[in-house]
């Protein structure tokens, strides 16, 4: 049986094909039409899904969209009389935008899909969360944590899975919202929303949680960890513009940043700020743990919902809540609610038998040696290439040994906003300068910001300190912040961050061989098992999916080295492919993108 | 050829499209919010609950439901 969940118009547009009970493939967007967090209908990735399946629409027995329109649409009109007057103009853009396209979505699908009325179905938004965390994980039975944004009036849920049932018991609602509140921070500080959330994420450990007692004057967190906004604070639920008000600076004590003035340098008043809502936040999540634990008696926890994609606070819920075992699916946002809607029609409504848990992220594309060397050839580009595996291996563990930084391309791309090692930018992790020289020559990206690393998963006790029992599922797709060891930080210092702590990456050699077998071979030579991983992307541009877009992104930045599969490409290769795609995105979306 | 026309004709739709909008806001929402605004609650602005939490009522167990855009 295949099931297509679609998930679009607000946030990463995606496709995700299910095949009895198994995504079998998925994909954003963005990855597809190079514009990043894309919202469009994914037409492209939906034809990515079913080509690589080698079937057509008609196979496909349930096409499930991810939310519930016109319940989002109810909750638009209330809050508008709710803020009347002063919604005049959030009311006429996003009527606008509901008018012209967002209404209208079952028969967009049925139009451009043709398929039959009767196979169109339509998940909870957050119900969708739920089933992608917990029909992906390797849990029988668990209690589950939603939290985002908004999704139709929900921001966020509690419930139970079992087998291949989900009962959602309780749900928080607009405006009082966890992610929101955490946007509304985002901006203060002087980043986009919706973009600059990592980066608000990424700075606070330069500073002090100072200022939690201003931020609770204008919230109150209850036993529960539920979350109640004095919303004369807040302006998101009646501006187009903004997402809180001039009492809020007052409480804060000083005038918001300006996003525009692309102010990266690190105020310490900012990075103080910075503190203090992410440590707000653990609070609210630990507290929410606690109690869904406490209301299912289960201790296994499965997380969703863009704000489980905060893997700081992720990192501290094992050591420090009643959970034992978490799971968060590797696209835990609103892209991974295509997957979600497309798993909870075939286990929930029809009840498919669940299957082995997703323990990897590589359901994208991917390209054969085949199509990596006729693109080679048809554009000219030199290059050597490694018929021998372990000869490749070498060569890429000899030139970062040697201080270059490569862009690595191989097999699937990741699903999720995670560069997991298909679509990676990698590097020596023990040089010192290495953080430095990315940031600003290849990502061209603020200097604050951390890098990832990626560590063998048999050596990963070894170098990070790691909850005892914990199977660190989160950790599989990057989702786990947790303190490097102390006798290894000055080992690894381009992915240990100020506080001493890196977002880990694990990678196994069943799900990954080829980038497990490189880092390995890189440990022969340096005693390192970890190198350092971020995307392979620039700032503002959607992670690579083809050899073209990988080798434009490669000629465009100070790499050194791009390797395609088995094919080596040095920097004297470089230059522009001028039919591929090129677009950066250095906007957030607007406030009434991010609650319409 | 036809690609400046569709341009103007859809910033002029939009244009036209807030107009409207603008004209509904204060004379079909206006005299509904004014109401609503003074008997009811509904973003919990007022009231303080000991919890926000409250019981998960949506019901979408069946095909049928799932049919349902609501």
């Amino acid at each position: 049986m295949y099931i297509l969940g679609l998930s679009f118009y607000y946030h990463d547009g995606s496709a995700a094909l299910v095949k009895d009970g198994v995504v079998v493939a998925a994909g954003e967007e963005e990855r597809f039409t190079r514009r990043k967090h894309d919202p469009g209908y994914p037409a492209r990735a939906i034809a990515f899904c079913l080509e690589h399946e080698g079937i057509t629409i008609d196979d496909v027995d349930y096409v499930v969209f991810y939310e519930k329109p016109f319940v989002k649409f109810e909750r638009l009109l209330v809050t508008a009389f709710q803020t009347f007057p002063k919604s005049l103009r959030v009311f006429r853009e996003s009527m606008l935008a509901w008018m012209q396209k967002k209404l209208w979505v079952r028969s967009h699908i049925l139009e451009k899909l043709k398929i039959p009325k009767k196979k169109l179905l339509f998940a909870d938004h957050h119900m969708s969360h739920a089933a992608a965390s917990f029909f992906c994980s390797p849990f029988d039975e668990a209690a589950i944590l939603t939290l985002d944004g908004a999704g139709e009036w929900t921001t966020s849920t509690m419930g139970h899975g079992k087998g291949t049932k989900i009962e959602l018991v309780k749900e928080m609602r607009f405006p009082h919202s966890v992610g929101l509140l955490y946007s509304a921070f985002t901006a203060y500080c002087g980043f986009e929303v919706n973009e600059g959330e990592y980066k608000l994420m990424g700075m606070a450990p330069y500073g002090e949680p100072k200022y939690v007692d201003r931020i609770m004057q204008m919230i109150k967190i209850g036993d529960d960890g539920s979350l109640w906004q004095d919303m004369k604070y807040f302006a998101y639920h009646w501006s187009a513009t903004h997402s809180f008000t001039p009492e809020f600076e007052k409480v804060m004590g000083r005038p918001a940043r300006d996003p525009a003035l692309e102010d990266k340098s690190l105020d310490p008043f900012y990075c103080d700020v910075a503190m203090s809502i992410q440590k707000v936040t653990e609070d609210i999540m630990k507290k929410m743990v606690d109690h869904v634990v406490s209301l299912t008696g289960c201790t296994n926890v499965c997380l969703a919902g863009g704000v489980a994609l905060n893997s700081v606070a992720n990192g501290k819920l094992v050591n420090e809540t009643k959970a034992e075992q978490i799971y968060i699916h590797p696209a835990a946002g609103d892209d991974g609610g295509a997957a979600g809607a497309a798993m909870w029609a075939c286990h929930h409504l029809l009840d498919v038998p669940r299957a082995k848990a997703l323990d990897h992220a590589y359901l994208g594309s991917e390209y054969s040696d085949e199509q990596i060397e006729a693109f080679l050839r048809e554009h000219g580009i030199v290059f050597e290439k490694y018929d021998d595996d372990a000869a490749f291996f070498e060569r890429v563990a000899d030139d970062l040994v040697a201080g270059k930084v490569g862009g690595w391309f191989r097999g699937r791309f990741e699903w999720g906003p995670r560069a997991l090692g298909a679509r990676s930018i990698i590097a020596d992790a023990s040089n010192p300068e290495m953080k430095e020289i990315v940031n600003a020559k290849i990502k061209f990206r603020e200097a604050f910001r951390p890098f990832a690393p990626s560590v063998l998963q048999e050596r990963a006790r070894e170098w990070f300190e790691l909850p005892e029992g914990d199977e660190l599922w989160p950790a599989r797709f990057m989702l786990y912040v947790v303190p490097v060891k102390d006798d290894k930080r000055d080992k690894i210092p381009a992915i240990t961050h100020v506080d001493g702590s890196g977002r880990l990456q694990t990678v196994y050699a069943d799900t990954n061989p080829d980038y497990h077998r490189m880092i390995s071979t890189f440990e022969k030579k340096t005693g390192i098992p970890v190198v350092l991983n971020t995307s392979f992307n620039l700032k503002g541009e959607p992670i690579v999916e083809t050899p073209a877009q990988a080798f434009n992104t490669f000629s465009r930045s100070e790499m050194d080295v791009l390797y395609l599969g088995n094919y080596v490409i040095t920097k004297d290769a470089k230059k522009i492919i001028d039919s591929t795609p090129f677009h950066l995105r250095h906007e957030g979306d607007r406030i009434v993108e991010m609650v319409s | 050829m036809f690609e400046p026309v569709t341009a103007f004709l859809e910033r002029f739709g939009n244009v036209v499209g807030r107009i409207l909008l603008t004209v509904v806001y204060f004379i079909a929402v206006a005299p509904v919010a004014i109401v609503y605004r003074a008997v009811a609650d509904s973003l919990m602005t007022k009231r303080r609950p000991s919890s926000t939490y409250r019981p998960w009522e949506q019901i979408n167990d069946t095909l049928e439901d799932a049919r349902r855009q609501d």
